[in-house]
Order: C-alpha cells, then structure tokens, then sequence
C-alpha cells in the first residue's frame, strides 16, 4: 500500500507531470510520422538522462511508448500511410471507412481502442503482476513457434474472397522474408551480392510501397477526393458515435486488448504478430466476416486495442523482469541502466512504488495521446475531402521523406517505388497485399523459433501442454466460421423439415 | 477547414525536418577548453589518472597508477593538426541504427569531444548490411583528411566478416587505422539458474548439455565450440537465438544449459535471478575482471598447439566498440585521434556514463593495441577459421 500512495504521490511532483506530459505529447507526435516511432525520441533522449532524477526520465521514456502507437492509427486512417509498422493492420479497414466518408468514425473507434486498449492492459499487469514470471518462464521456443503460427494463418482469412490468390501472396510473402543473413546457417539468400540486403528489406519502405502508393496513384488517376461520400462532418458526431462503437463491440475489444497483452508480455514476439492475431480472430469470430477489408469498424478496434496493449505488455515486461519485451524495449531497458536502476524482479520486490509509477506514466501517455487524437479527430478527419491535387503531393513527399528517413538510404526510397508498383499490380489482379505483408512479417520470426525449436527438442517439438493449446486455439478459431454455417445450415434444414 | 490542413501540415514537415535532423545532433557541451596540442606518439612513461578495472553502479574514484601513453611534446605538425582539429566539424560514422551499445558509446563520445579538441563531433547513423555498409564506405568514399570516423562491433562489424571472405567485404581490415576501443571484456560461460552444474567435472559428467549461441559467425559461438573442445563435453550447440535477453531467458528456463557471454552481462542476469552469479568457466587465458576467483580454461586443459590457436580466434574476436579512420589518414591526424581517445576515455564522467550503461567500467584498447590485434587475426590462414566453422557445424548438428 505504501508503494502505491508513493506512486500516486510522484504525480503531485508538477516536474515529474511535466515530463510525461512532454513523453505523451512527443510520443504521439513521433507516432503519426512515418518511419518513425516514439523510440527515436527516447534514443534521441538517452544521452541527457544521467544527470536527470530517474522517476522523470523513466516517467518520459514510458508515456513516450505509451502515446507512440495512438498516432500512428491517424496517418493510417486518413491516408493509408501507417505511422508506425504496428499500424499496418489498421490499414485494412480504416482507410476504406475514410474512403467511405467515416473517417471521424475511424479515427473516434481507434484512438478510443488504443487509449483504452493501453490502460486497460496496465490493470491487466496490477492484476498479473505475480503470474508474469511464471508465465514467460514457461513460454518455451516450441510455444512461440504455434503462436507466430497463429499468426501466419490467418494470411488464408485476411482476402474479401479469393483463398488461392491470398496463399500466393501470403507465400511471396514468406519468400521476401527470408532475403537476407540467415543465422543459424551462416548464409546469405537471395542477396544476389548486393550487401544493401544483407540485414533482408526493411519493413517500413516494404509497407509505405505496398499500401500508400498504390492509394496515391489510384487517387491521382481517379481525382476528387478520399471520401467517396462527401460525408457532412459536423462537430463531433462523428467521433464520438467511433467511440461509442468501441463500447458496442465491448467483447471484441476486451478480447484483442488481452490478446494483445499476453503477447505483449511474451519477450521475442511483439506487435507484428499480436496485430494479426487480433484481426484475425475478429473476422473470423464476426457475424458477418464478409464485411472485413471494405471499411468495418470492428476491423479498426481490434488491432488497435491490441498493439497499444502489446505495448504495454512489452514495457512491463521489459520493467518487471529486465527482459526487453520487444527489440525497442531494449533502448528503454538502456535507459534503465544509464540511470542506474535495475530492471527485474528485485525492483518489483523492493522498489514497487517506481514500477508502479511508471505504470502510471503508461495511463498517462495513453490518455494524453488518446484525449489529443479524439479533440482533433474532427479537424483531422476532413482530410478525406481534400482535393487529390493538393493531396497527392504531400502525401507522395511524406511517403518517400518517410520510408528515407529512418535509415537515410536511398535505395530504402527505390524499394518503396519498387513495392508501390508490385502493390499496385496486386491490387489490379486481385491479390492480397495484406497476406503478403503478414507473410513477410512472420516469415523470419517463424523461421528462428522453428529451428530453435528443432535444435533444442526435435522433431516432436511440439508434443508440450502449452504448443498443444495453442495449435487447438488455432485450429478452433480458424474453422469457428465454417461450424457456425454448417450449424446455421443444418437448423435451416431441421427447420423446413418440420 | 484549411486553416487545421495547414496547421497539420506545418507541424508534420517541421517535425519530420527535425527528425532528420536529430539523429545528427550530437549534445554539445559549452566548450571553454582550449585545444590540446600533441604531438605525434613518441613513446614516454608519464604519470596519468586511469580508468579503474572495475566499477560497479556507482564508480569509485580513480586511482593513480603509471601507463605508457605518448607525450604531449608540441610540435609545429602537432600544432596545426590541433589547429584543423579545433576548426572541423568532426563526423562519427555509427554502423548501426540509433540504440544499442555502438550508438550509445558513440554519442557519450562525440559529447565530450569538444572538451578535449575545442572542436565539433556529430553523429550520424549507417546502418547497413549488419555493418558492412558503413566499413565499406568507410573504405571507399569517406573523406582521408582526418574528418571522418567510424565506429562498429568490433566482432561482427568489422573483423569477422572480413577474416570470413565474406563477398560483400570491400575493405581490408589492415588499412584502416585505429583509435580505440571501449567496452572491451573477458567471456565467461553462464549456466541457467536452476541447472545441477557448478563444477567442471559436473559438466563433464552431464551427458547432451545444450548451450545457446546468438548467429552462426558471432564471437561467441566460436568461444562456446572452442569451449566443448578443450573440455571434452558431450553438448551441443543451439544456434539462432536473437540476443542476450533471449539466451537468459532460454537459461532461466531451462530450455538450454548455459551461454557463453561477457562477464558484465554474467553479473547482470545473474542479479536478476536467470543464471548463476558467476561463470563457471573463463573462455580465456586469464581469471576474470570481475570474477577474479572464476577459473580461466586454460587452468583446467593444457591446450596442444592446435588448440592454442583455436583459442587465439576465438580470444581475438571479442565484442567491443571499435573507432576507426579511413585509409590514408596521415600519421599526425592519427596520432592526434589516438591521444583524444586516450583523454576522453580516461575522463571520469566518461567513465560514469560508461559504466551506467555496461555495469562496470572496463579499461579501453588504445588504437596501437587494437592495430596489433588485428594485424595478428590477419595473420592467422584461412583454412583455421573454416577448421572453426566446421567444429560449430560440427556442434551445431549441420
């Protein structure tokens, strides 16, 4: 009890407000730019830290990571363009509900999933705090091989129709993936000499090629504006009706968030898979799965509930056990270490009250980022009934500044151009970007664990308690679907029968 | 409506010039030091304050001990090359993304640049090809007038794809000069927390011991395929595991047995509770830094002759944080860099923030040391290193 009222008491200090409410500001401002994320700023921020009291630099660092992903859904929404790689998923439904006139109502239903989606997983930590330990030590390779797996298979579930051209990106996908140094064997595939793909393609120009740029071309050819429907966008209503959406699918959001959490918590795996995961299981738990990918609002929430709650989980973790949650997080343990805390288990023993007020500081940073998107959702959303001549420019130049930004290579900007023609193409024949890019995501996550798995156990890896209930939730969400029709159908007949 | 596109689109452009720009921005202290004239290294015995060998969280005060360093004697060479020093705007060349030790080494670096040069260092990361990219342009496009340094993993960054005739090397390792380095330690072999090995006769009692390993080429792996050599272990080697964090967590767990590891991180993973406190075993010639009581292999096997080189590449391929020239440079400029090195390592507050971010401060190599090195891994033939990879595949199961 005492650690707590010294957390609360640390929000007292007007100081320590202020860096998080900088840390939330920054972070989701960092978040919208793409091929940038709120991590930057916390590198950008490591060397000044030393001298700094370690409850304010920690407190900016966490609601930085708390904010970062908020932003990043607004350019996805609007403009197609995700701010950050977690953001991807939110393209699928998103930008169609822009394209449709909704993008208040996008915009209200992300944020207000994100925000919630974050704090919630907090209070899922308080309440987890002593299960985290056990939890993460008993998640083995073998179990992160079928949870990546989970992830992969939902490449036959993302397309609106189409199963066999879906499998083929989903492939490409998998073949992308593997460009590159390949540990375990000591080989370069595929690099054809070329050492720019040594480290394999970077995923932010992948994904700024796959999605934005087909979107500008489709928009400079068709002219007019994003919103096909010139939506009257009055006030807020519409915001806040994408908020009340939230509370109407509270289930779905409940379920992601805590998807989102687990695999959050889960060190090695982090959003590019939890994202999937998410939307995957909210198609193919939905009434109607048809409607995913042409603008759904369920398609918003899931994902992002579960990547701001990844987040979270993934800074916990990285708090709790001194285990970065994700390769990001190991910038923030760095920061831990120059402060000269120590992350782990004994902080969590005998230092409670500087968890527990960075815990805050993650509610903070997704209230901030949260309260800010949904005032200026409104603002924001009319982006939609811009004139494509005004649009299409900027838009080219944030997508290009964006994919050359994170690494200033040029030839990140030629794999941009490379990837826009090839999404463009796929779009024209009825293939599925989205497969490809799950495919490409997965590929190499799936590919170390599995021959970890291999290395360390076998062939019969996973004959463990744990890859079984992963491989029976699997299977038992991926044919929810087809059961639920063939129940439907047999009662129809039963029904006619009598 | 446009009033709040405008608004968005200032504030986007401007945060993203920022951005590009950020990176670059190296903290730069208010510089009140005059330049530091140096001479070329003449070698004198002088009496300096040094880094201490060991330093926990909180470093202790420096002692005084006597170390050979080149003599400050000004010269009218020296003099103009602190002159071109005091005036330029010095770039650091980082081979990898922002984060993680090479950067973060880097940047503490250029900070206290200007301190001791009256001059400018800017950061600018280059990340590429697991480091190639930035050797190779060092080699190919960098500037040969002193204004250009890079700095990589030592290990994976420069000397081992290099020793490797890795096909997308393009520079050669004996032409670049050498600053310095820091964060330069001894390799230990950490076993998981909850396994029943605490002597080496319990190692070679087990029977199929597993011992993780981060990428097929890393030091490391070499140290643990050297390590079930000299020792005669029935263990195998799991490859692939992404970082440190990961084989702890393998350990904690039990899905391996061990990892061979710097003995900094040995400490910290152990206070966390993943592997046992200390090493069982140095994978080296000497006792640990910080484990002076844990036993080097060498005291336990007598290596034949044979073994005693598999022991040099894998001694001589450790991690640490390596500052290099292009080509070229002219002596004067090197041996200017090279006393900079020396000053700013040596500094206390360098220390500090050295050993906040690795746990303890461990002395850095000078750039003569490091030349050596590499002039010695140059030396040994091909045919030993593939002899190592076939002992890893060997291990490895492959």
């Amino acid at each position: 009890m005492e650690a707590w009222l010294q957390a609360l008491q640390n929000y007292t200090d007007l100081a320590f407000v202020g860096w998080v409410l900088a840390g939330g500001i920054g972070g989701l401002i960092f978040g919208i730019i793409p091929g940038i994320s709120g991590m930057t700023l916390v590198v950008l921020f490591l060397p000044f830290v030393l001298d700094m009291k370690p409850e304010y630099a920690l407190g900016f660092i966490t609601a930085t990571a708390g904010a970062s992903m908020t932003g990043g859904s607004v350019t996805a929404i609007l403009l197609n363009v995700p701010g950050t790689t977690v953001n991807a998923a939110t393209l699928l439904d998103g930008y169609p509900m822009t394209k449709k006139g909704q993008a208040g109502r996008a915009l209200g239903a992300a944020v207000t999933a994100s925000a919630l989606g974050g704090i919630l997983a907090v209070f899922l930590a308080f309440a987890m705090v002593p299960l985290i330990l056990p939890m993460v030590m008993a998640m083995r390779s073998a179990d992160m091989v079928f949870l990546i797996l989970m992830g992969l298979t939902f490449i036959g579930v993302l397309g609106t129709g189409a199963m066999i051209k879906g499998l083929i990106s989903g492939g490409v996908g998998l073949l992308i993936s593997f460009i590159g140094y390949q540990s375990i064997t000591g080989m370069q595939r595929f690099t054809f000499g070329s050492t720019y793909l040594y480290d394999g393609l970077p995923i932010m120009p992948v994904i700024l090629g796959l999605f934005a740029l087909p979107e500008v071309i489709d928009l400079a050819a068709k002219g007019g504006t994003i919103a096909q429907t010139r939506a009257v966008i009055k006030g807020m209503t519409q915001v806040i009706e994408g908020a009340k959406d939230v509370f109407r699918h509270w289930g779905l959001w409940f379920r992601s968030t805590v998807i989102g959490y687990i695999i959050g918590v889960i060190p090695g795996i982090g959003a590019a898979t939890s994202i999937w995961v998410a939307y995957g299981q909210a198609k193919q738990i939905s009434k109607h799965p048809e409607k995913f990918g042409t603008g759904t609002v369920e398609g918003v929430i899931a994902p992002e509930s579960s990547n701001n709650a990844t987040q979270a989980g993934a800074l916990l973790t990285t708090v709790a056990l001194g285990i970065p949650g994700s390769a990001e997080h190991a910038v923030v343990l760095g920061a831990f270490l120059i402060l000269g805390v120590t992350a782990g288990p004994t902080l969590m023993m005998q230092h409670l009250d500087l968890p527990l007020t960075l815990f805050f500081a993650i509610i903070a940073g997704n209230l901030i980022g949260g309260i800010l998107c949904f005032w200026t959702a409104q603002h924001l959303a009319k982006i939609g009934n811009v004139p494509s001549r005004i649009l299409v420019p900027l838009v080219t130049v944030m997508v290009l500044a964006g994919a050359f930004v994170m690494r200033e290579q040029f030839n990140d900007v030629i794999v941009t151009l490379i990837f826009g023609a090839l999404g463009f193409g796929m779009r024209r024949l009825g293939f599925n970007a989205p497969a490809l890019l799950v495919g490409y995501v997965l590929g190499s996550l799936f590919e170390q664990y599995w021959f970890i798995a291999i290395q360390v156990s076998g062939p019969t890896f996973f004959m463990r308690p744990i890859s079984l209930g992963i491989i029976a939730v699997t299977v038992l969400v991926l044919t929810s679907g087809p059961i639920r029709s063939l129940v439907q159908q047999l009662f129809k007949k039963g029904a006619k029968g009598t | 409506m446009y009033k709040w596109m405008a608004a968005l689109i200032v504030l986007v452009l401007s945060v993203s010039l920022a951005a590009c720009a950020a990176p670059k921005a190296t903290p730069a202290p208010t510089v009140t030091a005059t330049a530091t004239v140096t001479a070329p290294p003449t070698t004198a015995t002088a009496t300096v304050t040094a880094p201490p060998t060991t330093v926990t969280a909180t470093p202790a005060p420096a002692p005084t001990v006597t170390l050979t360093v080149p003599a400050p004697t000004p010269t009218p060479t020296a003099v103009g090359v602190a002159d071109f020093y005091k005036d330029k705007r010095v770039t650091m060349g980082v081979a990898y993304a922002p984060g993680g030790g090479v950067d973060y080494s880097s940047r503490v670096f250029a900070s206290f640049w200007p301190t001791f040069t009256g001059g400018a260092m800017v950061v600018e990361n280059k990340p590429g090809a697991g480091g190639l990219a930035m050797a190779n342009s060092m080699a190919s496009s960098a500037k040969r007038d002193g204004s250009e340094l890079g700095a990589t993993s030592y290990r994976s960054g420069l000397a081992g794809p290099w020793l490797m005739q890795d096909p997308g090397v393009q520079y050669d390792a004996l032409k670049f000069s050498y600053i310095g380095s820091v964060a330069n330690e001894l390799s230990g072999l950490a076993i998981g927390a909850g396994r029943p090995y605490n002597t080496i006769a319990d190692l070679r009692q087990a029977k199929g011991l597993k011992f993780g390993s981060l990428e097929k080429s890393a030091g490391s792996t070499v140290a643990t395929a050297v390590l079930i050599k000299l020792l005669g272990l029935d263990a195998r080697l799991v490859i692939g595991y992404a970082g440190t964090a990961e084989l702890s967590l393998a350990a904690g767990r039990g899905e391996i047995d061990g990892y061979v590891t710097g003995e900094t991180t040995i400490k910290a993973e152990g206070d966390k509770g993943y592997v046992k406190k200390a090493p069982l075993v140095m994978i080296e010639r000497q006792r640990g830094t910080l484990f002076k009581d844990v036993i080097a292999i060498t005291e336990v096997v007598k290596p034949s002759p044979e073994d005693e080189i598999l022991l040099d590449t894998s001694l001589l391929q450790k991690v640490r944080v390596i500052f290099f020239t292009p080509p070229e440079v002219s002596q004067d400029k090197v041996a200017f860099l090279r006393t900079a090195f020396d000053k700013v390592t040596a500094d206390s507050a360098f220390m500090t923030m050295m050993t906040r971010y690795y746990g303890i401060y461990v002395p850095p190599v000078t750039g003569a040391e490091e030349a050596k090195i590499i002039a010695r891994l140059g030396s040994i033939p091909k045919a030993q290193f593939d002899a190592v990879t076939k002992l890893i595949d060997q291990y490895a199961g492959q």
